[in-house]
């Protein structure tokens, strides 16, 4: 890999990782940049070694979600032995329900189907019609997994009423 | 969900500062493909101790090679010798059988019989030395060497045995020069023969019989070396000293057999039977081997100083 080719991975998909890191940690900049970062240097790491992926930023976005979950699962495990939960979870998008980081840790700790389309719906801002087509199943059965992952989130957090997202 | 999250264009700047760093950084230290990175000290150290063990196995590899030619190309040599030797020995065998069944019939002398089984003994010495020779080749990879200080090789003193095959030899030639000279004493005895092939025979009796004294000392000499009693130095010293004390006796013998023959040559001379001029040349011989004496006796006189 050549450093312009580096680069200018980094130019094309360091808004769209952003963004997407951005969504899940409910707006928190700090950890949003810091998630985004890490990936980065992860990707350097692994693609010097190995290649470059076919599409750099699904890799990307991979590997910050991933780092966000074990982020959290381990604040989690930290507040359980008395520290204070997410400390810059109280941000500016604290107020929407899945802006935050409690919400983003109950959706993955769902089935991998349910997360998927929930992530897909809510933090992403597909509509049911783009969720089906890239999940190669129909609109119904999409809007009945998004019921269903509703219901499991509700089951997880009683307090959290999820809501938002696009509606065909 | 309607928020836009834009990253902060001052974080997107330095991130991709740090990035296009760590990449020149990374990128530094990467190691070719397939092969693991490591410091660049140890490379350096690695690669003067492979360049200079590289060198050394060269040169090793050059001294065995040259080595292992040298002795290969030494055996060859040394074979064909054997090989010649034999054939000289099966050659001189058939010679003296013809010659022992000619002689038995009369049709030549005994003596000359003698002569070929006395060959036959000499081309069998040859070929043991030859023999020998090939053993030590084998065992040391380089050609013989008679000094008297050379190594054992392989538990075998070559020297030594190379210096017992030559007293053989030269007692061979001491047996042949014995039949002459009693031939030669017949000869005068009876006037056919002057007096001069006598001294002539006498005098290389003599030089042979000096031969077998300086190589006994030389064995001799051989033996404390080996043992430990005398360094090389005094090996080489009294090496020399043997040669000397031979060539002395040489010289003495050469210049008694000259003084004779000028003797009679000055008597024959005297009465006609000669020309002056070959009176003169006997002269100009014996002045030469009374010079050959003089530093015979010089070199024996220097080599005992030094001892």
């Amino acid at each position: 890999m050549l450093e312009q080719e580096w680069l200018n991975i980094y130019r094309e998909t360091v808004r769209p990782l952003y963004g997407y890191m951005g969504k899940r940690t409910g707006g928190n900049q700090a950890l949003t940049e810091d998630i985004v970062q890490e990936s980065y240097l992860r990707a350097l790491d692994h693609w010097n070694l190995k290649s470059v992926p076919d599409i750099p930023l699904a890799w990307l976005k991979r590997v910050a979600r991933n780092i966000l979950i074990d982020y959290l699962r381990q604040k989690k495990w930290d507040a359980k032995a008395g520290a204070e939960i997410y400390p810059d979870a109280r941000g500016e998008g604290s107020e929407d329900t899945f802006e935050s980081l409690e919400m983003f840790l109950a959706v993955t700790s769902l089935g991998r189907k349910k997360a998927r389309i929930l992530e897909a719906f809510y933090y992403d801002g597909l509509s049911v019609r783009e969720i089906a087509s890239e999940m190669a199943i129909s609109e119904r059965a999409v809007e009945g997994l998004l019921r269903r992952a509703r219901q499991s989130l509700k089951s997880l957090l009683p307090d959290s009423t999820p809501n938002g997202g696009k509606n065909d | 969900m309607t928020k836009t999250y834009e990253p902060d264009g001052r974080f997107v700047e330095r991130l991709e500062w740090q990035l296009a760093s760590e990449y020149r950084r990374a990128n530094r230290l990467k190691a070719a493909p397939g092969k693991v990175a490591v410091p660049r000290r140890m490379v350096a150290v690695t690669l003067v101790a492979g360049v200079l063990l590289a060198g050394v196995a060269a040169i090793k590899a050059a001294d065995y090679i040259r080595d292992s030619w040298r002795k290969s190309l030494e055996i060859a040599r040394v074979g064909t010798e054997v090989q010649l030797k034999k054939a000289h020995l099966e050659s001189t065998r058939e010679m003296a059988a013809r010659a022992e069944t000619l002689a038995s019939s009369g049709l030549i002398r005994e003596e000359e019989s003698q002569v070929l089984k006395l060959g036959v003994e000499k081309a069998a010495l040859d070929l043991d030395r030859s023999l020998l020779n090939l053993d030590e080749v084998k065992a040391s990879g380089v050609a013989p060497r008679d000094e008297l200080y050379a190594p054992v090789m392989g538990g075998r003193d070559f020297v030594s045995e190379r210096l017992k095959i030559r007293i053989k030899d030269v007692e061979r030639d001491l047996e042949l020069l014995g039949s002459r000279l009693d031939r030669a004493k017949q000869l005068v005895e009876v006037g056919v023969a002057s007096g001069e092939e006598l001294d002539r025979i006498q005098a290389e009796i003599a030089a042979r019989k000096a031969m077998i004294d300086e190589t006994r000392k030389r064995i001799d000499l051989r033996k404390r070396y080996v043992a430990g009693e005398v360094t090389a130095q005094e090996v080489e010293i009294g090496d020399r000293m043997a040669v000397a004390e031979k060539n002395l006796h040489e010289a003495q013998a050469r210049v008694d057999s000259l003084m004779k023959q000028l003797e009679r040559s000055q008597a024959q001379e005297a009465v006609g039977m000669i020309s002056p001029r070959e009176t003169s040349q006997l002269r100009y011989a014996l002045d030469a081997a009374q010079a050959e004496l003089k530093l015979a006796a010089l070199e024996v006189d220097v080599l005992g100083r030094i001892k």
